[in-house]
């Protein structure tokens, strides 16, 4: 098979972003160079004031870099006409269009805006595009709710819908599931996923979730407030050491082994876990709560060792046998007393 | 099944509406006509209207010198002031907007302040307070204080990118202006304060025949300019910036709102006093009756409602019972708050 490049949809050369205060040119991030390919779901991470919405806001055009330039479509933005950026860059924000009887339609129908004429007058091929969005992100039963009424998923899939009837190569989502609960996330971050695969879409979104977008995203674009943007696919970023070195000093580890984000402390003990999975999973996940390090090594003073079934799960110390549980219920009700106290 | 019946019903429910709107702006017309400290009946109405039968000078001189023209003038001004106050309300998003939010209509009261009552304190009172030349000069003072505040929004919404802080600053303005009004008022004599006073309460009366021309013609023009914004405005109640986002050009975008509505409130203002609460009510009657947040629909309803709303108050003013005519003003808040006030809580249900 032929390696496929994905087309670039947008570039950085050197974009040195910030914003003006006071007549004061106050720089956030130097010299950025990043691109944003077609196909590619991208995260932007980082904590507040760390330059994330002047990233995004810079990209969608909404204030000028400090210095320094980017590309869309292979094209300097400058050339860009006000309806050429329109039909480029679509963007899904924080705030929420909250207008009195906005129906879910007329929303997604605002899409066609940099398509339609002066009287905004929809033909044929906006209608399409509309209904098209629509089922492509599951509300077409919704098309007459008034947006005021949908819970805050549905609310943001219309929003997407919006810019899919706006037919650009890129969309940028700004916290796109912040305030949706925790399926809610999911459907849309995998929504965005096969948008991104099937429709060729570059998406770029900002989250603060790192598990989230370490799930998701196809790369990861790391700003700070004193670190240069970091940006890579994230296996590679976990396995050299990358998301560790990024998130040291801010008191949480990243472990490597597990994907998760710890607190940097130093665990009470080691211990070794021998069991089949999932239940070695699980019992790594319960003893790291109570910041007991399971190991990889058998060279710790305690073992833990679970029959294949996961009937008798024993405490050796050295070899020594200190406890014996019955069963995983067992476990998981009583260990912790037995090993505050080892 | 509710979901989907919307799209079958929607359509003619809304034609339905608008042709019972033209029908009962007839119907209004008409009433409005009938009523007043003369009793025409509705053969003599006939009559007279299409010169068929016997005609009386006397009915004719009333019907085509006061009532007509009075009709007529709370038709278009109930339309143009509901048009301008739906799109101050989609242009800040701001269910509290109305016409005078920026201040164009305390502008006016500031020019006729200026001319009633800095005149009162000379010679010229007698002059003012009778004749067409004494409207006129009302009419026009009221345009100008009117225009001059719309010219200081306008250099404001050239250098202020937020909204809201437009909005602020055009209340601001229209407190400067109510307070230099508060002023004049003070020093002033009592008889030309009268007169003042009169003139803020708003009436549709004033605009007499030869003038009535002139005042549907720019009002009528203010609307047809509000359609061309239909698209603008929609992209508008989005917010900024999914609207810039959509290619929309915010700063020119607001200039031609501003521009539009404040013309609308300006004439109007001049040439029939502060009108209030029509401007504010309107266009939430019109969302909830038809269902919308379409421009495309909501500014031609919205314009429909209003002028209905308009007659209706101008019957009520004129009804036998109050032995004249009360200030319009405080007819239209009076019928129309409670509708207001019934169609929120009807909405909480």
């Amino acid at each position: 098979m032929n390696q496929i490049v994905k087309p670039t949809a947008l570039a950085t050369s050197a974009l040195t972003i910030g914003y003006h205060q006071n007549g004061q040119k106050i720089t956030v991030q130097k010299e950025i160079n990043i691109t944003l390919r077609q196909g590619e779901l991208v995260a932007l991470i980082g904590p507040n004031g760390s330059g994330k919405s002047t990233l995004l806001r810079t990209l969608a055009g909404f204030q000028p870099p400090i210095s320094g330039d980017f590309q869309l479509l292979g094209r300097g933005v400058k050339s860009y006409s006000r309806n050429e950026w329109a039909r480029t860059i679509s963007i899904v924000l924080t705030e929420m269009p909250r207008a009195d009887k906005l129906t879910v339609s007329d929303l997604v129908a605002s899409g066609r805006s940099p398509y339609t004429g002066f009287s905004g007058r929809l033909s044929g091929t906006d209608k399409r595009a509309i209904s098209l969005a629509m089922s492509s992100t599951g509300i077409t039963t919704m098309r007459n709710h008034y947006l005021n009424r949908l819970s805050d998923g549905e609310r943001q899939r219309a929003l997407i819908a919006k810019s899919l009837a706006q037919d650009t190569p890129i969309i940028m989502l700004d916290e796109p599931a912040a305030f949706l609960d925790f399926p809610g996330r999911i459907r849309i971050m995998h929504l965005l996923r096969e948008l991104a695969r099937h429709q060729q879409k570059a998406i770029m979104i900002t989250t603060h979730d790192i598990g989230l977008a370490l799930q998701y995203s196809d790369r990861l674009w790391l700003v700070s407030q004193d670190k240069p943007l970091l940006e890579g696919i994230p296996e590679p970023l976990a396995l050299n050491g990358n998301l560790q070195q990024y998130f040291t000093g801010q008191e949480v580890d990243f472990d490597v082994n597990s994907g998760k984000f710890l607190l940097d402390v130093p665990p009470l003990y080691n211990v070794s876990v021998e069991a089949q999975l999932p239940l070695h999973f699980w019992l790594t996940h319960a003893l790291n709560r109570h910041q007991i390090n399971v190991t990889r090594t058998t060279y710790t003073p305690y073992h833990i060792v679970a029959t294949c079934s996961g009937e008798v799960i024993s405490l050796f110390k050295e070899e020594k046998l200190i406890k014996t549980w019955v069963d995983e219920s067992d476990f998981f009700e009583h260990f912790s007393t037995v090993v505050f106290n080892m | 099944m509710t979901v989907n019946q919307p799209t079958l019903k929607r359509p003619t429910v809304r034609i339905t509406l608008l042709i019972s709107g033209f029908i009962l702006t007839l119907l209004l017309v008409l009433a409005n006509l009938l009523t007043g400290s003369v009793d025409i009946s509705p053969d003599q109405l006939l009559n007279n209207l299409t010169g068929f039968g016997p005609t009386d000078s006397t009915i004719t001189t009333i019907l085509f010198k006061f009532r007509l023209p009075q009709a007529i003038t709370a038709l278009v001004a109930g339309a143009g002031l509901s048009v301008a106050g739906l799109m101050m309300q989609s242009l800040f998003r701001n269910p509290l907007a109305d016409p005078s939010i920026l201040g164009i209509s305390s502008g006016a009261s500031l020019g006729v302040a200026i001319l009633i009552l800095s005149a009162g304190t000379g010679s010229g009172t007698a002059f003012l307070t009778s004749g067409i030349l004494g409207d006129l000069t009302v009419t026009f003072a009221a345009l100008a204080g009117a225009i001059l505040v719309m010219m200081i929004i306008i250099v404001f919404a050239r250098t202020i990118q937020s909204h809201s802080n437009l909005l602020i600053l055009g209340i601001m303005v229209g407190y400067i202006t109510f307070s230099a009004v508060g002023i004049l008022k003070y020093y002033s004599p009592r008889e030309a304060l009268q007169r003042f006073v009169i003139w803020g309460l708003g009436s549709f009366g004033e605009v007499s025949q030869s003038r009535l021309g002139l005042f549907v013609l720019l009002t009528i023009l203010g609307l047809f300019a509000s359609i061309l914004l239909a698209k603008t405005l929609n992209l508008m109640l989005l917010g900024e910036h999914y609207a810039q986002n959509l290619g929309l050009n915010i700063r020119k975008a607001r200039l031609f709102i501003i521009l539009i509505s404040g013309f609308l409130t300006a004439v109007i203002t001049a040439y029939c006093g502060p009108v209030a609460f029509l401007g504010l009510a309107v266009p939430h009657l019109t969302r909830n009756l038809f269902q919308t947040s379409s421009h495309q629909l909501l500014l031609p309803a919205s314009a429909l409602l209003g002028g209905i709303l308009a007659l209706l108050c101008n019957l009520a003013a004129r009804l036998p019972v109050f032995n004249g005519t009360l200030p319009i003003s405080a007819v239209t808040a009076l019928v129309g708050a409670p509708v207001v006030i019934w169609l929120i809580f009807k909405g909480n249900k």
